[in-house]
């Protein structure tokens, strides 16, 4: 079930928020059970034979978790530790990674003339299991670490496990953070703030979706399609990455408002995952501002146990690389991947090795500021390029395009491609110039009711068709 | 302000816009539909408004397919080789299959009695289609799209939809569209319902159909509607030639002799019968077609002698 289709926006989401607000709302084991139970349909709604899955890890989590505090030797705790990390990637290892890893075996295999050594699987991608295996790790780690209590019941770990609004595509969320949320009483909030804040939420970002990332794609898909990439130029190289740059942005940053929007109609505070990334002066700005929830797990969880930056400089660098390169692997089972986050690693360790002379020396601190943003932005749609193809040569072509390698292609503009240009200015002006949702603050009055109400039409109007979001794929 | 109040100007204001939104959805859609739709529902109303010529004490016949027949055969051509002997209509329909066959047959047997006989062309496609399949249309359309270069093809109707002015506009375009194809239908009963001036760039090559091996296949799919249309044919009395549509030179689309599904309805059926040449699809060249299977003004008006012809020696007077 996707936030932009006709059932859950006109029965999914009513009759949930109808019984949480009217029945389950009075006792928390009655709020916390529905709201399980429906985020367990919501999943199931999507497939019922993963149900187990995700229900079989939240026990073993659940079971464990206590034994990981209460251990009193490193040896014991660890020991615990390794179970629960064993039945969470484990998973990721079977449903994701299995097949690409026996696929490259029986290549290199094949090279040696040898058969088959690994069979291949049909097995089908659990919907959000990167995110959900990524918090699961994180309330154990943080139980290993001392930072939290294991959670006393069942229901609290499994509604954090499974919360539908952020089930599929994150923000990534902390138990550390979201425990206590759930154990408070959502009627003390200030209701009409949270409602107007949960329209506006989900309404903008309904809009980024409906109302701009399915129009670029469409256009996107058919220029990035297998006859048609390898005839692009410079010029038409550029349009279309600049076109998924935006289409990717709007598509998954809109799916995080709309979580961030529904958590507030729960009376739930989810974190913030984007803030104007195409706005980062640096790479390093760029990671803080985009995926934010994802990159402060790789930092807190995979960078600094690394060693961080706390080493040897070329310590750092390799720290960066290795974060970066599996970060890259976890967004999908390809090299492309992998070569994207290497690409970001290669940026992000660049900038550490920078000397001290800075731009703004040079050029002035506004013109500095400028560049700097357009810099970063180009490297970033570079990296889409790797990040959009399907396979190493795909990437390879587009990029030499990108570098003028395909000639100037000036052809594009005059093949019907008008409209495309203009929504991507669209798009451009109001990923780089307008303010982000979480600037935004509509006051609680009967005038933002009517234009956010308008707005949620309109897109409901445009829902020809539920077009899944870019980064339930991972 | 409360919660309440929020939520009913919320919902307020979402239903106003929402109505409306499907007001002017619903006039855009029937405004841009596109020129297919709009020629088969003029066809069809025309074919139940009696306004096609029917002159009386000629033979009467009808010709039943899908876009490659409704573009490919020339009423008036077809009536002036046979000398005046027949009064013809083309009922075929793009993208329609052989269930909407029937219903064509009857709508043309309530308005003008059952025809004397009836030009069939049963290709896997429409065999495969049933009453409507927009899919295929989908895929077909993707296909010029990568063919032709790079187009602009939005979907949705949101961001188009908007602007009562532009719906009027498109009333208007939509309005000169059904009068125009209505006439050129009344007039020649043919139309040719792609751009026809665009026409397949000089150095197309198509690669290689074969229509063959999943025709038997289809038949399976098709067998009962098919029978249903022969049955009624037969029950009214009306003969049947059936045709197999040009393919295009170097298409490869050749077949030499007929398929299991026209051997079986030749040996159940007394009154169906198939060209002299047996089933050898003609290959038409390059230049009488518009695209990949339909023919151009051009390769109707050859396509029609051919047919005409062949109506003459199967059917003598």
């Amino acid at each position: 079930m996707l936030f932009n289709s006709l059932p859950f926006l006109f029965a999914f989401l009513p009759l949930t928020l109808l019984v949480y607000w009217r029945v389950a709302v009075r006792r928390e084991s009655w709020r916390l059970w529905w709201l399980t139970l429906a985020s367990y349909a919501f999943y199931a709604a999507w497939n019922v034979r993963f149900l187990p899955l995700i229900v079989g890890s939240t026990l073993v989590d659940y079971l464990v978790g206590p034994r990981i505090y209460n251990a009193r030797s490193l040896r014991t705790r660890r020991a615990w530790l390794s179970m629960s990390i064993v039945s969470n990637l484990g998973a990721l290892a079977v449903f994701k990674y299995y097949n690409f890893a026996a696929g490259q075996l029986n290549i290199a295999g094949h090279w040696l003339a040898l058969p088959d050594l690994l069979p291949v699987l049909n097995v089908t991608l659990p919907i959000g299991i990167s995110f959900t295996a990524f918090e699961s790790l994180s309330y154990t780690i943080d139980l290993y670490r001392g930072r939290i209590e294991p959670a006393k019941r069942f229901v609290s770990i499994a509604a954090f496990v499974a919360v539908f609004p952020r089930m599929i595509a994150g923000p990534i969320i902390r138990f550390a953070n979201f425990a206590p949320q759930l154990a408070r009483d959502p009627r003390r909030r200030d209701r009409l703030a949270d409602l107007v804040a949960g329209m506006q939420f989900f309404v903008l970002g309904l809009a980024k979706k409906v109302l701009i990332a399915d129009l670029l794609g469409e256009s996107v898909d058919v220029f990035l399609a297998s006859k048609q990439y390898p005839h692009l130029g410079l010029v038409g190289a550029w349009l279309v990455m600049l076109g998924y740059s935006y289409q990717l942005y709007f598509d998954f940053s809109g799916y995080s408002d709309m979580a961030v929007g529904l958590g507030r109609w729960l009376g739930l505070d989810l974190p913030q995952n984007f803030r104007s990334p195409y706005k980062a002066v640096s790479c390093a700005d760029f990671w803080r501002r985009w995926h934010m929830t994802l990159s402060a797990w790789l930092r807190d969880y995979l960078y600094v146990p690394l060693g961080g930056s706390r080493g040897s400089r070329l310590a750092t660098y390799r720290n960066i690389m290795v974060t970066m390169a599996l970060g890259g692997l976890w967004h999908g089972a390809n090299w492309v991947f992998v070569l994207w986050g290497v690409f970001h690693g290669v940026l992000l360790a660049g900038e550490r090795a920078m000397t001290s002379v800075t731009m703004s020396r040079v050029v002035g601190l506004r013109s500095a500021n400028a560049a700097a943003r357009m810099v970063t932005f180009a490297l970033v749609v570079v990296g889409w390029a790797i990040f959009r193809s399907e396979n190493v040569a795909m990437a390879g072509s587009l990029i030499a395009a990108m570098f003028g390698l395909g000639g100037w292609g000036l052809s594009f503009l005059s093949t019907g491609t008008t409209p495309f240009v203009v929504l991507v200015g669209g798009a451009a002006l109001v990923a780089h110039a307008a303010p982000d949702t979480w600037d935004i603050s509509l006051p609680p009055a009967l005038r933002t009711a009517f234009a956010l109400g308008a707005l949620a039409a309109l897109c409901v109007l445009c829902l020809s068709k539920a077009s899944p979001f870019l980064y339930f794929q991972f | 302000m409360s919660v309440r109040h929020l939520l009913s100007g919320f919902s307020a204001s979402f239903l106003v816009i929402l109505l409306c939104g499907l007001w002017v959805s619903d006039e855009f859609e029937s405004a841009t539909a596109p020129l297919i739709k709009v020629q088969t529902d003029a066809k069809r109303r025309a074919v139940r408004a009696r306004q096609f010529e029917a002159v009386p004490g000629r033979e009467r016949v009808v010709f039943l397919g899908d876009s490659r027949l409704a573009s490919g055969l020339i009423p008036r051509e077809f009536d002036r080789a046979l000398r005046g002997r027949t009064t013809t209509v083309n009922l075929a329909l793009p993208r329609h299959g052989v269930a909407r066959f029937l219903y064509q047959l009857k709508d043309y047997a309530r308005a003008y009695g059952a025809p004397d006989y009836i030009v069939l062309a049963l290709s896997v496609e429409a065999g495969t289609r049933g009453e409507r399949i927009d899919g295929a249309g989908m895929i077909e359309m993707m296909d010029y799209i990568i063919q032709d270069g790079f187009a602009w093809r939005p979907s949705g109707f949101g961001l188009r939809g908007v602007g009562i002015p532009e719906v009027r506009r498109l009333r208007r375009l939509r309005a000169e569209r059904e009068r125009a194809i209505a006439e050129m239908i009344a007039a020649q009963g043919v139309f040719w319902w792609v751009n026809k001036e665009r026409g397949l760039p000089a150095d197309f090559t198509a690669p290689p159909a074969g229509a063959s091996p999943s025709e038997d296949a289809a038949w399976s799919a098709v067998q009962s509607s098919t029978f249903r249309l022969l049955d009624y044919a037969a029950a009214i009395g009306s003969q049947v030639l059936l045709v197999s549509t040009p393919a295009r030179e170097g298409s490869g689309l050749t077949s030499g002799e007929a398929p299991a599904s026209v051997r079986e309805i030749l040996q159940r059926y007394a009154n169906v019968r198939q060209p002299l040449g047996g089933w050898q699809r003609p290959i038409y060249a390059n230049a009488e077609f518009f695209d990949r299977g339909h023919l151009n003004e051009r390769g109707a008006q050859h396509y029609t002698g051919d047919v005409a012809r062949e109506f003459q020696t199967i059917f003598p007077r």
